[in-house]
């Protein structure tokens, strides 16, 4: 058993059981962001390097901005429990101790006799280099032997956007209503935002490109872009949000280009040996194609995600 | 049992955030709740993934090399986005309540 992360996962156990004794909103957000970052060391310790970044990038970053903006609003109230919250308490220990009870013949940490190892994850890596070439078995699994999954998780993030919209919507404003930016003439966060917005742009661009190769992708990528138009937003006014919706829509056309042309040219659907003569290289222009698209999406949905929250909220205080 | 601590970590975060969930009055706190349970879902299944003296799933050009299993990571990148594309809408709708209602606080919208 690996003792490092037997000592940060109690150290998890400790801060959660903290989040929920927490009486204020700010502390109870930070906490839950300060959760996150050992999640995504656990993750590293785990191997899995895929994962910890979607985590830091979403879980950490992304979710603690948008919870902040909401909390903002509460920051001067108390969290109470319910009154009758002892009998929830003996419930939940209860439950627990039936899936501690019901877990008792689970495998031991890092055993390779279980079937998850045998079957399908030894066909994926014994063959991967084969059929598909790239050295990222993630990835390949992800964007090729598993890519409608993939288009399903693209559409989940439009739908959630549109879903947003449509919630905070009231008195069927139009779309160009919404501003993105508030209009500060702070010079030291201008001057801070162009300093390092060369560097995120490589940084996101150097993930995105190499996704096939080593832990990334569009997801992450598209994450990270985003925070630049976020940065960008504290103190200019000039984005009109309906080009983030464009742009969304436009990353899921490319994703599904991607998969109708082989269609069109008589394979099924998401069969990329259409691109090219060769296997491996038709293989990589598929995904790098739908990479592509994922970060686009990605990018102008989480963007475009954080401007409706902070616009609604700004307008009801 | 020393072999499992990490699921039993995972099942204690489990039952915790489903008691924020339960107990919390707030829906700032029921929310964060619910993202608390997630990871430890998360952390459960990628902990199922893991194979002793293995290196992360990607391609390396040795002999006798044991790779940690790629599928619970694809699987839970996505229960990543997904988690987060319904805080997202969460927090919407506990908006729009806040702006009907004036509080995000269950025992003063049970009167109202």
């Amino acid at each position: 058993m690996d003792w490092l992360l037997v000592i940060f996962g109690l150290l998890l156990l400790i801060l959660n059981i903290h989040i929920s004794r927490t009486t204020n909103v700010i502390p109870l957000i930070l906490y839950m962001s300060a959760s996150s970052i050992i999640i995504t060391i656990c993750y590293l310790l785990m191997d899995a390097p895929d994962v910890a970044m979607t985590e830091a990038a979403l879980g950490a970053c992304l979710s603690t901005t948008i919870l902040l903006c909401c909390g903002e609003i509460l920051k001067k109230e108390n969290l109470t429990k319910h009154k009758l919250s002892f009998i929830s308490l003996i419930g939940c220990i209860t439950l627990g101790a039936l899936m501690l009870y019901a877990g008792i013949d689970l495998p031991s940490y890092g055993d390779t006799q279980t079937p998850l190892h045998q079957h399908i994850n030894k066909h994926f890596i014994e063959h991967t280099q084969n059929d598909i070439g790239i050295t990222s078995f993630v990835a390949a699994i992800l964007a090729s032997y598993r890519g409608y999954d993939t288009l399903g998780e693209t559409t989940v993030i439009i739908t959630a956007l549109f879903c947003v919209f449509c919630i905070i919507n009231t008195n069927n404003q139009d779309i160009t209503d919404h501003k993105v930016g508030t209009k500060t003439n702070s010079v030291i966060l201008s001057k801070i935002t162009y300093f390092i917005t060369l560097y995120i742009v490589i940084l996101g661009l150097y993930i995105q490109i190499n996704g096939e190769a080593s832990p990334g992708g569009g997801f992450q990528s598209g994450t990270i872009l985003a925070s630049i138009i976020i940065a960008r937003s504290f103190f200019k006014e000039a984005i009109d949000i309906k080009y983030f919706f464009y742009l969304s829509i436009f990353g899921l056309l490319i994703y599904i280009c991607a998969g109708i042309l082989p269609v069109l040219g008589g394979f099924t659907f998401l069969d990329y040996t259409i691109f090219s003569a060769h296997h491996h290289t038709a293989q990589k222009i598929g995904i790098f194609i739908i990479e592509l698209g994922i970060g686009i999406s990605i990018f102008s949905s989480m963007s475009a995600l954080y401007f409706l929250l902070t616009n609604f909220i700004r307008k009801i205080t | 049992m020393i072999g499992q601590t990490i699921y039993i970590i995972a099942v204690l975060i489990c039952i915790t955030g489903l008691y924020m969930v339960i107990a919390c009055n707030n829906y700032i706190s029921k929310i964060v709740g619910l993202g608390i349970f997630q990871n430890s879902i998360l952390i459960f299944y990628i902990a199922l993934g893991k194979a002793t003296k293995g290196i992360p799933p990607i391609y390396a050009d040795k002999v006798d090399i044991i790779y940690s299993a790629p599928t619970p990571h694809v699987l839970m990148l996505t229960a990543i986005v997904v988690g987060f594309a319904t805080l997202a809408t969460a927090l919407a709708i506990a908006m729009r309540i806040y702006k009907r209602f004036g509080s995000l606080d269950i025992s003063i919208l049970d009167n109202s």
